[in-house]
């Protein structure tokens, strides 16, 4: 079919724009033909495919046509795109062939695209013209597996479901491929990319990530296949091994009986010879296939190991590199881990500030009360409450800012501890499990809001206790503002005096040290000044609690190997437990 | 006289309170203060870290993608060689 013809194309152009009138006359075609009963049925036929064939060609070409379209629109809104479809093979190199050289190639005819006639600029003679060293360029309709890259006789043509497959899967996996990866697939034939896209398709996990490409080549490609076709192989030898066994023992009784024969000087041992003779041919044969065996056996073991060593090391490569990048960033976790406990720390305390200086503004609001008069007392009361709300709030928010941050940045770390992992297992050779049991780390509790528990008043002072001796004079409240407020609680350093005393008498030792008056009077000092407690700040025995909780996971801070640490934090703590436990007693 | 005493006595009493009152105030913007120091000085270390931290997360991102590149070109040489052996067989 001639595909250049000027007077074609124009009557192309005239009837592009509708073929509806064609399709009309090939029914009125129909209906003479019909009527004319075979008269001139043959002539009327060969009209209507003439006219089918070329209502083909114009649509054909109006595809083409479109996919110009979309080209050019692509290329100026997006021009980086419209290169990265050339390069992808979307855009296609004719490699100057002429197209009746492509019709012939192909296998079917190629409509010309002019685009003087057209009367549009070619995105694709842009992109020539952006690239003088390469030739003209045009969209091949088929895509990918039309592409030229791959050396024809490398490809096979697939048909029905591979080639379904090939079709839609091929475009995303090349875009998903790193640029080296790329040039790996523009060489591979069809039944290699066909192994590497149902391997892909069928990996666990998610696609893409390098765990998936780790585990991608380990069961897939190599386990997956490799060992099926290596067990295949080992059963035709252990077949052949039987055979060869069967051969020699029916061989070795036949040696036996011609031996008989001989010996009893009987006719027919030559027949029984040559029996054996063909035996041990048979037998040869048999050693001989599976000598073949063997080397092919050997020869996927080798490759397989060769596999697996270059698998490790890139699995080493990666961990050493992971390691090490890994290393400063748990040292920086260390530090959000210190301040999160100072944090807590800084809570627990302000805690209890604000416990103490609100029951002493109670306390003085008490004595204001009864006595109305005193309205200066009682705005500087106000005063001090709404100091410690905002003190308050303004704490909390920024805890929440402060404690939210270290939170997601732990979050995020434990991604890559857990890719660290997963790595340490590829190492040891063992298959990747993406559904083994996650590894049991201390979780982190995000810094919410501690609860502040209700502080038990029991047989203690309140600050809104009326005692039946109290009345309306003024000095008999002032004194008991002034005094009962010191009942609540004990002074820091009383605590910390009968909590070593308590665990000296009992002997408490961790290592060398001991828990003696001079220990007590060092610890006082560093807890006082860690917290910014005075010596003379009382606490209630569940706040030392709390707060000696806290201030020692940071003065007894973990380090790692420093298991001793963690024992002689304990012995405190358990220590001021049995301390505190005996003042609740008494 | 001894109203007066009395008297004396309870705005003497009176004043303490006070002034005790305004003590716990000074004290509360103290140690206010002194919160607000403790606090930026967390913040300003938690930064400093977090700012490493981003730092090292880029560069292991960098490193897996580099070990994911290399490790996808293995799968797909091993993918072409298994294809030519199973032509070969």
């Amino acid at each position: 079919m001639s595909l250049e013809s000027g007077n074609n194309n124009k009557v192309q152009e005239e009837n592009l724009a509708d073929t509806s009138h064609i399709r009309e006359e090939i029914k009125t075609l129909e209906k003479q033909f019909a009527q004319a009963h075979g008269n001139k049925a043959e002539e009327i036929e060969v009209d209507i495919l003439n006219r089918e064939n070329k209502i083909r060609e114009i649509e054909r070409g109006r595809e083409r046509r479109e996919i110009l379209n979309r080209s050019k629109k692509i290329e100026q809104e997006h021009p980086s795109l419209a290169e990265r479809l050339r390069r992808m093979g979307l855009v296609q190199n004719t490699m100057g062939q002429s197209d009746e050289a492509a019709e012939k190639q192909q296998g079917e005819p190629v409509v010309p695209i002019n685009h003087e006639e057209l009367g549009e600029e070619s995105v694709l003679e842009k992109i020539a013209a952006a690239s003088p060293e390469d030739p003209p360029l045009t969209i091949h309709p088929e895509g990918f597996e039309a592409r030229k890259t791959v050396h024809p006789e490398s490809r096979t043509e697939f048909t029905g479901e591979q080639a379904a497959f090939a079709e839609g899967v091929n475009k995303n996996i090349y875009e998903r491929l790193s640029a080296s990866g790329r040039k790996v697939w523009e060489t591979m034939s069809d039944e290699a990319r066909y192994l590497f896209q149902r391997a892909q398709e069928t990996v666990v996990g998610a696609p893409g990530e390098i765990l998936g490409r780790f585990q991608l080549a380990y069961h897939q490609l190599w386990a997956g296949r490799h060992e099926t076709q290596a067990t295949r192989l080992k059963a035709k030898m252990d077949g052949l091994d039987l055979a060869i066994r069967d051969l020699g023992n029916s061989a070795r009784s036949l040696e036996s009986n011609v031996a008989h024969i001989r010996a009893q000087n009987l006719p027919g041992a030559e027949r029984s010879e040559l029996a054996v003779k063909t035996l041990e041919l048979s037998q040869r044969k048999l050693l001989n296939k599976k000598d073949k065996l063997q080397s092919k056996f050997e020869a996927r073991e080798n490759r397989r190991n060769l596999f697996i060593n270059k698998r490790d090391a890139l699995a080493n490569k990666f961990i050493h590199t992971y390691n090490a990048r890994l290393e400063p960033m748990e040292s920086e976790l260390e530090n959000f881990s210190l301040q999160r406990d100072r944090l807590e720390l800084l809570e627990a305390v302000k805690e209890t500030q604000w416990r103490e200086q609100s029951e002493i503004l109670d306390n003085i609001a008490h004595t204001a009360q009864e006595n109305p008069s005193l309205k200066e007392l009682w705005e500087i009361v106000a005063e001090g409450r709404a100091k410690i709300n905002k003190e308050r709030t303004c704490f909390n928010k920024r805890r929440t800012e402060i404690g939210g941050g270290i939170a997601k940045i732990d979050r995020r770390a434990n991604l890559y501890r857990d890719k660290r992992d997963q790595f340490e297992r590829i190492k040891q050779g063992r298959p990747v499990e993406m559904n083994v049991e996650t590894r049991v780390r201390v979780p982190y509790v995000e810094m919410g809001p501690e609860p502040v528990s209700p502080h038990p008043r029991g047989q203690e002072y309140s600050p809104f206790e009326t005692s039946p001796s109290s009345g309306t004079d003024a000095s008999s409240s002032l004194e008991k503002g002034l005094s009962q407020e010191r009942l609540r609680g004990h002074a820091v350093s009383e605590y910390i005096t009968g909590w070593f005393a308590r665990m000296h008498e009992r002997g408490a030792r961790v290592g060398a040290e001991s828990f003696g008056v001079d220990e007590a009077r060092a610890f006082t000092r560093e807890f006082l000044r860690s917290t910014g407690y005075a010596e003379s700040s009382r606490l209630l025995s569940q706040e030392i609690r709390n707060v000696m909780e806290k201030y020692l996971r940071i003065a007894y801070r973990d380090r790692r190997g420093a298991g001793e640490v963690t024992e002689r934090r304990e012995v405190l703590l358990k220590g001021l437990d049995e301390f505190l436990q005996t003042q609740e007693n008494q | 006289m001894a109203d007066n005493t009395s008297d004396q006595k309870t705005q003497s009493e009176l004043s303490e309170l006070v002034s005790k009152a305004r003590e716990i105030n000074a004290d509360i913007d103290e140690r206010f203060r002194h919160t607000e120091t403790q606090l930026n000085e967390i913040e300003a270390r938690v930064n400093e870290s977090a700012r490493r931290v981003e730092e090292a997360f880029t560069a292991l991102d960098r490193a897996e993608k580099e070990a994911g590149e290399e490790f996808e070109t293995l799968a797909l040489e091993e993918a072409q060689e298994l294809a030519q052996e199973q032509k070969e067989d």
